[in-house]
């Protein structure tokens, strides 16, 4: 376990790309929010949103899982995005997106970090669904 | 007192290179407290060079004043206690410290205590009959009662015998397969984790090949559906727990000292209550208690077997029953893929949460099973642990997996992984 990690991995990510970063730490787990986390593909009805990941205090041991937008997210057409719902975390509401790249032992904590799951993100954006 | 055995090896080869001489070095170890038992874990050697001793001849050694600060600033800069090692070259009775070695204990542990701030100390003697150890910790001189190596074989340094064996012809035909083995499970002081349908078999084969004591432990009450897969267990006992319940049927046809523990091995007491044991056989299905138990016996020299099955959902004929040695010089659960980063996530989260994730789907609390299965897994694990235990000699395979069907069976040593998580409790 090395709660630091979580912290440093983050900061060097939000740091690289001049994000707001916060954290938040409840019920074991650590909550990274980037605020205004530019989305690389027009086919969202804004261009940037408050974006949220967790993990747990275990990181890198345990994998990410879902990622979290703010709730009114939308396709363009005002469609909602497939494999999307509304989840409650940190007292508020978050447009869940059903990603899962860690999925049947899939997580390596030697290789596997935020960074990566990060690029799941944005391809999960650039699908433009 | 326990070496990693790579370590223990390098040592005393490193000793005995300089007979007929005397030969000697300074280790730095860590006082590990587990339950009653107290361990002195040896993590490094601070080898000594050609200005390291006043003198060295056949029947003495002294070790000069820069070689013993070299030892204690080592020492200090890990926080660690200290050991000093020196060789009867020539000797091939039982080892045990002359007078002369004694009295100069008696002097090292009182010099030594003082500087080390209290930490405990220890001093070793070995000749080729194996190795005596006294440790000082706290006013009072303690032998050690039990010195190993622990690898791929858990080995008497000592060269002590394990324990009385039981000559019953209950064990008869036993002894014959055996041989020397027998002896040393009579002696063996046995950890079974889980007491579900992998775990109840392994304790159940361990209370029938005669080990001196078992310790089983389990937070779990017995439901229905564990009764298909839990040896010993009657639908009558539902509602009771599967700790007591396993213990009570061993009991029942074993002369074991048995002990039935209701507790989680991620609780500190517990975890404390496996690694006083020799072997933790990890037989549970979730990855909190087994990462715990990774993580200890890397950390702690307790060598862990893993048993258990991997289900495949989309085809269920491709499952496998496996079981992984665990030790100083073998690969980890993490080195294997077989710790589950999501999962273990999943594990953590809140029962709340968890029950979202299950409500769309994406967690799955309980794994399809069978105790045909589970029984395979237990086998496997028992072989492993009469590998641990040298029936095979050194270099078995420390992973074996085997399908449901029995068709695919498989048995290899994986490297230790260079980047895994394990590297940050090695010490070998």
């Amino acid at each position: 376990m090395n709660p630091d990690k979580l912290r440093s991995d983050a900061s060097r990510f939000a740091g690289a790309r001049g994000l707001a970063l916060g954290f938040e730490e409840k019920d074991g787990l650590v909550y990274v929010t980037f605020d205004r986390y530019p989305i690389p593909s027009p086919a969202y009805d804004r261009d940037r949103t408050r974006l949220m990941i967790f993990n747990t205090v275990e990181y890198p041991k345990t994998a990410f899982d879902m990622f979290f937008t703010d709730p009114r997210v939308r396709l363009a057409s005002g469609r909602m995005p497939e494999g999307t719902s509304i989840a409650n975390h940190l007292g508020r509401e978050w447009l869940q997106w059903s990603i899962h790249p860690y999925n049947d032992g899939r997580w390596d904590p030697g290789r596997d970090d935020l960074d990566g799951f990060m690029d799941y993100v944005e391809r999960r954006f650039k699908n433009g669904d | 007192m326990s070496f990693p055995a790579g370590l223990y090896r390098r040592l005393t080869s490193f000793l005995e290179s300089a007979e007929p001489l005397e030969n000697g070095c300074y280790l730095t170890a860590d006082w590990h407290a587990a339950g009653r038992v107290r361990r002195m874990l040896v993590r490094s050697a601070v080898l000594p060079d050609e200005r390291s001793w006043n003198a060295q001849g056949k029947g003495s050694l002294n070790p000069s004043s820069r070689y013993l600060n070299r030892a204690v600033g080592e020492a200090e800069r890990a926080g660690s206690s200290l050991l000093f090692v020196h060789t009867h070259p020539s000797s091939d009775h039982p080892p045990a410290f002359s007078g002369v070695d004694e009295a100069t204990n008696e002097v090292f542990f009182r010099d030594m205590s003082s500087l080390l701030h209290g930490r405990p100390v220890g001093s070793a003697v070995l000749s080729r009959a194996g190795m005596h150890a006294v440790v000082h910790h706290e006013g009072r001189a303690h032998p050690a009662h039990r010195i190993e190596a622990v690898g791929s074989t858990l080995e008497r340094a000592d060269r002590a015998r394990d324990g009385a064996a039981r000559h019953s012809p209950a064990h008869a035909r036993q002894e014959a397969m055996l041989g020397p083995v027998h002896e040393r499970i009579c002696g063996l002081d046995v950890c079974v984790v889980g007491a579900g349908g992998v775990g109840s078999c392994v304790a159940a084969q361990v209370a029938r090949l005669g080990a001196g004591r078992i310790r089983l432990v389990d937070p779990d009450v017995l439901e229905e559906s564990n009764v298909s897969r839990v040896y010993g267990s009657r639908l009558e006992q539902v509602g009771s727990h599967k700790a007591d319940v396993v213990a009570e049927y061993m009991r029942s046809f074993s002369s074991s000292e048995v002990r039935a523990v209701r507790g989680d091995i991620c609780d500190d007491e517990h975890l404390a209550c496996a690694l006083e044991a020799d072997v933790v056989l990890c037989c549970t299905d979730n990855m909190r208690s087994r990462d715990k138990l990774n993580e200890a016996s890397l950390r702690y020299y307790r060598p862990l077997i893993d048993v258990g099955c991997n289900v495949v959902t989309e085809n269920r004929l491709e499952s496998t029953a496996y079981a992984q040695s665990v030790t100083p010089e073998t690969a980890c659960l993490w080195c294997t893929g077989q710790m589950d980063g999501k999962r273990l996530g999943d594990e953590l989260l809140t029962g709340e949460q968890r029950l979202a994730k299950a409500r769309l789907g994406y967690y799955e609390p309980h794994q399809p099973s069978t105790v045909a299965l589970t029984t395979w897994a237990a086998c496997l694990g028992v072989d492993k642990l009469f590998s641990l235990l040298g029936l095979y000699g050194r270099g078995r395979s420390s992973v074996s997996y085997v399908d449901i069907t029995g068709e695919f069976c498989q048995h290899r040593t994986p490297p230790v992984k260079k980047g895994c998580v394990c590297a940050e409790f090695r010490f070998d």
